[in-house]
């Protein structure tokens, strides 16, 4: 093993290992919290078996394993990239449900109508 | 069918109940304080239901309102002009409007093209009027303001359908039955292509009414930039995917 796999494979398990301990202690949903564990994980057998993405590229037809790495990685970032934004657009609508409804409470009308009375 | 005014002066719908009684005018505003005074005092001259969504402006735009008979209904953030529209809307119906007109606070619609635009819903030929400068006029229009409308007119028609000559007119009148039909969720400008699209799909009637759309220099200062319609673009390619 080299200083990188060194470093990096107990840094990857250990990730590996909060995820599962935050999915125990109810601190992340058990979906969410296993899928980050298997991601560090199979980050941390990558890292320390090279040959593995060879292997893993040759069953998809994909000759060199840091292209299948790369492939996985761009669609795995859209996937978190479309999921962020949808979340973001679900606080956004909550949001401005929010303060519509307390603008509407709070209207009034000014000038020569009914006085500035709340609607 | 023509129109007749009521004993108050006012626009008259068939049959000689005011058309001007049963009609709301929205006009969401965000910071246009400087002209909003003139906008709110020609469309009270003629329309007694007035109501200004204030989203979140940081200039004296409630003051401007206040001493007018407006309502005024205000955001406490900015959330964008389509979260203002669908604010007003909501306001209008649950004081029972029979109809209802959206109509911009920079200055640039003209308070005399309402009540053309209500005449075909009064009658009953259609649940939308969308006001269109290119069958209107737009004294002042910039070469480049007027290619970019007509791309995103294009554009209009190959992602939502419509085939319209104005597609981004703030200039537009509705029955209850079409105000109930929409449900505005896109915040920002990207709120006119989602409308254009949910008249599409709702199967109502709607027309298409000439308008005039006055620019000025502070308005086109204030307009949106080519950058932002693009942006806007990619972000209505995008719902649509994911919806």
């Amino acid at each position: 093993m080299n200083l990188f796999q060194w470093v990096f494979v107990p840094l990857l398990v250990l990730s590996s290992a909060l995820s599962l301990l935050r999915v125990l202690r109810g601190r992340v949903g058990r979906r969410e919290g296993l899928a980050w564990a298997a991601g560090w994980g199979v980050a941390a057998a990558l890292v320390a078996d090279p040959g593995l993405s060879v292997r893993m590229g040759n069953l998809f037809g994909i000759g060199r394993g840091v292209d299948f790495v790369l492939y996985v990685s761009v669609i795995a970032g859209a996937y978190v990239a479309l999921s962020l934004y949808g979340r973001s657009r679900r606080l956004e609508a909550a949001l401005t449900e929010v303060v519509r409804q307390l603008a509407i409470e709070k209207a009034c009308r000014g000038g020569d109508g009914p006085g500035a009375s709340p609607a | 069918m023509a129109r007749t005014e009521g004993t108050d002066g006012r626009p008259a719908a068939a049959g000689g109940a005011s058309l001007a009684a049963r009609s709301w005018v929205v006009v969401p505003s965000f910071n246009e304080a400087a002209r909003l005074g003139a906008v709110l005092d020609g469309l009270v001259a003629l329309w007694p239901n007035v109501v200004v969504v204030d989203d979140g402006s940081a200039d004296p735009t409630p003051e401007v309102v206040r001493g007018r008979p407006v309502w005024l209904v205000r955001h406490a953030v900015n959330l964008g002009q389509g979260a203002a529209l669908q604010t007003g809307l909501r306001f209008a119906l649950e004081r029972g409007a029979a109809f209802l007109v959206t109509f911009d606070a920079d200055g640039q619609h003209d308070p005399a093209d309402v009540a053309p635009l209500l005449a075909p819903l009064a009658e009953g030929r259609a649940d939308f009027a969308l006001g269109s400068r290119f069958l209107g006029e737009a004294p002042g229009i910039p070469w480049a303001r007027r290619l970019l409308l007509r791309c995103a007119v294009l554009f209009t028609r190959v992602v939502h359908g419509p085939k319209l000559t104005d597609s981004h007119n703030g200039l537009r009148a509705m029955t209850r039955r079409g105000a109930e039909a929409l449900r505005i969720d896109m915040n920002r400008m990207e709120h006119a292509s989602q409308l254009l699209e949910q008249i599409h799909r709702s199967g109502l009637a709607w027309v298409e009414v000439p308008v005039t759309v006055r620019y000025t220099r502070d308005s086109l200062a204030k307009g949106q930039r080519t950058s932002s319609a693009l942006k806007m673009a990619a972000r209505l390619l995008l719902e649509k995917v994911l919806r």
